[in-house]
């Protein structure tokens, strides 16, 4: 699993070694790595196994001598080092490849500049040329560091014959040098070096001690960097983006909120959400596919594509969409097929984690990805920097492949196959408490009335007041139901209101939040319901489906769970014989507390 | 304290937490060679969470001298 600001992500040595131990790397294909370095590099061997393990690489490392990467590169030392060689790390240090740099940089005058320029430009050739007759092998040219402390001070940036600049020129030719020999990368250890901040970068001490120049965290951060490379040149970078759309692509919940009401503008937080949005669209023209998973109603969804008028990605950016109300690993097995792609391939992000866990156990192969929806503004950037879809080239076609697929759509009949939840249920270890509504629980009773449109039967809007005066009455009870599970605690997530006629019990509401669906909750709701019913008397329970913009998702409830329709009655009305018994709870629960007593 | 530097020894060094005593040092364990004492270092500092200067990180070459160094420092 990826998460989104990588947290709990192993980055310590201990926490790399753990995670290493834990991994199977026996049946990996290996992925030989030879190291030419004028620096002591050694330290980064963890790391980089650990990450081509989860890329599924199998790292052998092969370090060269200190300071032999010219030799090496022209052949002298061990013949089999680069001859046997997947992939050629050459770690240069500037300082330590050109000794008029170690004197100083203030002490060479331009004439001494331009010499040491010409030669570090020629030792490169040389190296790059040298690599190659021995092997076809990737190789990986770090590009040389800017100076922490730039000779000029704050002069040098605007300075001709400064620090700074003289570091670009040799890196502009070590990108030019990279460019004419294919298979040749160059990573941008500059980029790294900043984000990180030079003085987490560096490690001083172990420099001056052993000539090794980087943190722990740096190491980790080159590594991590390094197998993008492999992984792309492997045929193991990811192709398809599978999106969640509520609390992903904008903020809040279109079929609760309305389109007018989800987060998505040009201010905060709508904002993050459309930045995140232009980044995923710049995935689509690097050739990544994209898909929709989402639980919502299709127009719903479609109507934010359409209408909205901060919406960024547009139907056509879409491959493939499923917006239903299926379990989301049949979904995406779905999107799969119709793709015509490996599940290895594909890269599914949600805000929630019970989707994702959801997904991963179904679909080990999948990686998952966390939308950071408590603070959006963190989502910015998050992709690009995994470097999952990372491509060693980018072409015309690339760009086009979203098109493409776009018109295969209607290619392949899908054939949905489910994964059993049963299984799955059990592991979340979810405990419910069903109870009459009171005090404490009334203001969210009410608020759940105010605000569920998507699960609700009645949708019937109640004060508190109201329902306060409902559930008074002696014929008449109200109960809901909170969740906890391994991921935490929902709070009250439903509650149903009933109200006896006779020996008839009508089920005046009957909703559940949307973060509850799915994981037979309802069916507990509703059998504790009917157990109330019968404590006030009911011989039969008289349920009604009214129909609303938003709740066809709860179209078939009633009939799905034994309930006749009501001959005497046209319409969505159903009733439910008590001498049928009360139904089973679901046994989805590692424990039930249902407490009717006060109903 | 003795426990958790054992703990962060073992995990560096690839050794046994059992092989290790408060007599170990650089001269008593094979794999502690100049490169591992680099991994000995970051891995103190991860657990202890502290910065050891480079005057000392030279001098810790036995779990005695780890001991007084995190001691000092605490």
């Amino acid at each position: 699993m990826v998460t989104a600001a990588a947290a709990g992500e192993p980055t310590t040595l201990a926490e790399i070694h753990a995670a290493l131990a834990e991994i199977d790397t026996g049946s990996l294909p290996p992925w030989r790595i030879a190291v030419l370095r004028n620096i002591t590099v050694e330290t980064i061997e963890p790391f980089l196994r650990f990450h081509a393990a989860r890329a599924g690489l199998k790292a052998e490392l092969r370090f060269g001598e200190f300071d032999n990467i010219v030799q090496e590169a022209l052949g002298a030392g061990d013949p089999t080092l680069l001859a046997n060689a997947d992939c050629v790390l050459v770690f240069l240090k500037l300082e330590l490849f050109s000794s008029g740099l170690a004197a100083g940089f203030a002490a060479l005058d331009p004439a001494e500049l331009a010499a040491e320029k010409a030669q570090i430009e020629n030792e490169l050739a040389t190296v790059l040329q040298g690599i190659r007759t021995q092997t076809q092998g990737m190789v990986l040219l770090h590009a040389f560091e800017m100076p922490a402390d730039p000779a000029y001070g704050s002069l040098d940036a605007s300075f001709a014959g400064g620090q700074i600049r003289f570091y670009q020129k040799l890196n502009t030719s070590l990108r030019e040098q990279c460019a004419e020999q294919a298979g040749c990368y160059v990573v941008d250890t500059q980029s790294l070096a900043q984000r990180m901040g030079f003085e987490r970068w560096y490690d001083r001490r172990f420099w001056s001690m052993g000539r090794a120049p980087y943190s722990g965290l740096a190491m980790e951060a080159l590594a991590r960097e390094q197998v993008k490379f492999f992984s792309a040149q492997s045929g193991a970078q990811k192709k398809c983006l599978v999106l969640d759309c509520d609390n992903t692509l904008w903020g809040g919940i279109v079929g609760e909120d309305g389109v007018s009401g989800i987060k998505l503008s040009n201010d905060h937080p709508g904002s993050a959400y459309k930045r995140f949005q232009h980044e995923v669209q710049g995935l689509a023209k690097r050739g990544v596919i994209l898909a929709i998973c989402s639980k919502n109603n299709a127009e719903d969804v479609w109507e934010v594509f359409d209408n909205h008028p901060d919406m960024v990605l547009t139907r056509d950016d879409i491959a493939a969409a499923r917006i239903n109300w299926d379990d989301k690993a049949a979904n995406i097995q779905s999107i799969v097929a119709e793709l015509n792609i490996g599940m290895n391939s594909v890269v599914f992000i949600d805000d929630s984690d019970f989707e994702l866990d959801f997904v991963q156990t179904a679909l080990p192969e999948i990686t998952i990805i966390q939308f950071p929806a408590k603070s959006p503004v963190n989502a910015e950037g998050m992709l690009t920097r995994l470097g999952l879809f990372d491509t060693l080239t980018v072409s015309a076609e690339d760009r086009k492949r979203g098109e493409m697929y776009n018109a295969e759509r209607q290619r392949k009949e899908t054939a949905g196959s489910a994964v059993s939840l049963e299984a799955y249920y059990a592991s979340l270890e979810m405990i419910a408490e069903v109870q009459a509504i009171d005090d404490f629980a009334l203001l969210r009773a009410t608020q759940l009335t105010q605000k569920t449109n998507q699960f609700n039967l009645t949708t019937h809007r109640y004060s508190e007041d109201e329902v306060r005066t409902f559930i008074e009455r002696d014929n008449a009870a109200g109960l809901y139901i909170r969740v906890k599970d391994r991921f935490g605690d929902y709070g009250i997530v439903g509650i149903a209101l009933i109200e006896t006629d006779g020996d008839t019990a009508v089920i005046d509401t009957f909703l559940l939040s949307c973060r509850a669906l799915g994981r037979g909750v309802e069916d507990l709701l509703l059998s504790e319901t009917l157990r109330a019913a019968e404590q006030l008397g009911a011989a039969v329970v008289s349920a009604e489906y009214i129909p609303t913009e938003k709740n066809r998702q709860t179209e078939k409830f009633y009939p799905d769970r034994g309930f006749a329709t009501d001959p005497d009655a046209d319409g969505n009305k159903y009733f439910y014989n008590l001498e049928q018994g009360i139904p089973t709870r679901p046994d989805a629960f590692k424990e039930i507390r249902s407490d009717l007593s006060e109903c | 304290m003795e426990d958790r530097v054992f703990q962060v020894m073992s995990s560096v060094f690839r050794i046994p937490v059992e092989s290790l005593n408060i007599e170990s040092s650089f001269d008593t364990i094979d794999q502690w060679d100049s490169l591992q004492h680099m991994n000995l270092i970051f891995a103190l500092e991860d657990e202890f969470g502290l910065t050891i200067d480079d005057e000392v990180v030279a001098e810790l070459t036995s779990v005695k001298s780890i001991l007084e160094a995190l001691a000092d420092a605490q």
